[in-house]
């Protein structure tokens, strides 16, 4: 199988996130476990500074030939509405390079950005023949649209959109058993489509010994503390975190600390300020760190007391597992995904409830069999995530959709280019500007030189 | 006009900021998309500063230029065919 991955995941502003992280993980276990399988990376022009470095570690594991560049016009993002007809044009010409590759299937690794980046992804613009998968990671704002998408038209136009070319893959890739049920359930796609190959952390997050380290010091850290890493919007459900905390009897609050981990926005951080005051938290009570890099975080999830993850809502719940890695005790809701990543019942809470997360702080903080059994039983469970068990589900998938279909013949160049000038033409949304048509006219002679030497299976 | 854009969106963030004009004026705003983008313009400029100066007029060499032509033809056509 001739598989071509599309890395625009870890290229984009998503990189700095779990989706970039994540379609880096898995795209590099695929290619250490492709076996007899092609595997090539397509990388997109549009994020100039992100090539150079994925170059580099995609070449030790595959020939630096199969590492291709593609570019189109842009500006690309969504948000501005005097891109539309370089969007549109940027999918069409993506699409054609994709089909160029000769792929018996083209796995999309982040399919959703592209509002506020310009992250070019589409199904079936160019032509309907070529298998395609993509990575499901959750539908949150589908299952919560007053939250995600009342309040901007553009979003919700942007996202409903791609919910639509979401439904028009051939297999969706879903990260876990909860995000596979919610693919099926609110895409109306049949079982078969959708597959859950689970997620992994990185390596980093280990058991660690942080010695003379002086990250407490730095983030203001003086007592044993509880910790919470991640975003803070809604669905995190902070302030039932903050409200469980408050409930702690007087001499575990005055013992310990409630740390959140993580960049916030000012409004966030005025808004868990008032919750933790109203609450009648002490100004040393609950810290807020900010940003911190990956060792700090390694090195806050060794030295927490516990780890609580009170979100409603996830498609996996990266830092729940995060801190198992590094041996930390870690609670969270019996909502969405969560349990399949926390693993043991005892650990589990109502969300909506703060007497309920609140006694199984309690628990986890006084009783030690609890917490040694906790962690214990974690730990072991842990070992059911790994970036190779994922990518051997991902590729024996591929296969299954590859032996479904079949791939389309490869075009000559000159009748790829005639196509690829036809369905530009016909793009009626917008009006081109003469510098829009130099931009396509010169990404589409970049992605198809003259002298390209096709050595694909089946040309026409 | 850039600066009469700016300043129209300058304006509009800043009444958004008062809690009693938010839920109004978000409602209103649903009925402009252009307005919403020239805000989200606005709010990602600061973010990410000259992202679009990069894509200047590119040069073309032979096989872009046969192809820009092409382009530009098969637009004059379809525009003619409407």
């Amino acid at each position: 199988m001739r598989l071509v991955i599309d890395l625009q995941g870890a290229q984009s502003e998503s990189r700095y996130r779990g989706i970039g992280r994540y379609s880096l993980s898995l795209a590099r276990a695929i290619a250490e476990n492709r076996g007899d399988h092609e595997i090539i990376v397509a990388l997109s022009g549009l994020f100039p500074d992100s090539i150079k470095p994925l170059k580099n570690i995609f070449k030790e594991v595959i020939p630096e030939e199969n590492i291709g560049v593609w570019n189109a016009p842009g500006p690309v993002c969504e948000y501005d509405t005097d891109n539309q007809w370089r969007r549109t044009a940027a999918e069409i010409i993506r699409e054609a390079f994709l089909e160029s590759l000769d792929p018996d299937l083209v796995f999309i690794s982040s399919f959703m950005e592209g509002f506020a980046d310009n992250t070019v992804s589409s199904i079936g613009r160019f032509s309907a023949d070529v298998a395609t998968a993509v990575t499901l990671y959750d539908l949150i704002p589908l299952v919560n649209p007053k939250e995600y998408l009342e309040r901007s038209k553009l979003f919700r136009d942007h996202y409903m959109r791609k919910i639509e070319d979401l439904k028009k893959a051939d297999g969706l890739l879903a990260i876990s058993e909860y995000s596979a049920m919610e693919g099926i359930e609110k895409l109306g796609l049949e079982k078969s489509r959708v597959i859950n190959i689970s997620s992994a952390c990185d390596d980093v997050f280990q058991i660690i010994d942080p010695g003379e380290s002086d990250v407490l010091d730095r983030y203001g850290i003086s007592k044993p503390f509880v910790m919470y890493t991640g975003g803070a919007d809604s669905r995190k459900n902070l302030s039932a975190l903050l409200s469980a905390y408050s409930k702690l009897p007087e001499y575990l609050k005055n013992s310990h600390q409630i740390v959140i981990v993580g960049k916030l926005k000012k409004a966030q951080i005025e808004y868990l300020k008032i919750v933790a005051m109203s609450l009648g938290l002490g100004k040393h009570d609950l810290v807020l760190t900010g940003y911190v890099s990956d060792r700090d975080l390694v090195e806050l999830y060794n030295l927490c007391e516990l780890f609580v993850f009170p979100s409603w809502h996830e498609g996996f719940g990266l830092p729940a597992l995060e801190a198992i890695n590094c041996g930390a005790p870690v609670i969270g809701s019996n909502t969405s995904s969560l349990p399949e990543v926390i693993g043991i019942a005892d650990a589990l809470f109502d969300p909506y409830d703060p007497e309920d997360i609140s006694d199984k702080m309690l628990r986890t903080l006084t009783d030690t069999h609890f917490r040694r059994t906790l962690t214990d039983r974690q730990s072991e469970h842990a070992k059911n995530f790994d970036w190779n068990i994922s990518a051997k589900k991902a590729l024996s998938f591929f296969e299954e959709i590859v032996s479904g279909k079949k791939s389309p013949l490869l075009s000559k160049r000159s009748a790829v280019i005639e196509k690829l000038v036809s369905k530009i033409a016909a793009i009626t949304e917008a009006l081109p500007s003469d510098n829009d048509l130099r931009s396509a006219a010169a990404a589409i002679s970049f992605n198809h030189p003259k002298n390209e030497d096709k050595s694909g299976k089946n040309e026409r | 006009m850039k600066i009469l854009k700016m300043y129209l969106a300058r304006s509009i963030l800043c009444l958004l900021s008062f809690r009693k004009l938010k839920r109004p004026l978000l409602s209103l705003l649903k009925k402009f998309p252009f307005i919403e983008s020239l805000l989200l313009r606005f709010y990602y400029s600061k973010h990410k500063k000259a992202t679009d100066n990069k894509y200047g007029a590119p040069d073309l060499d032979r096989d872009a230029m046969e192809i820009y032509a092409m382009l530009k033809d098969r637009i004059k056509n379809e525009e003619n065919a409407i």
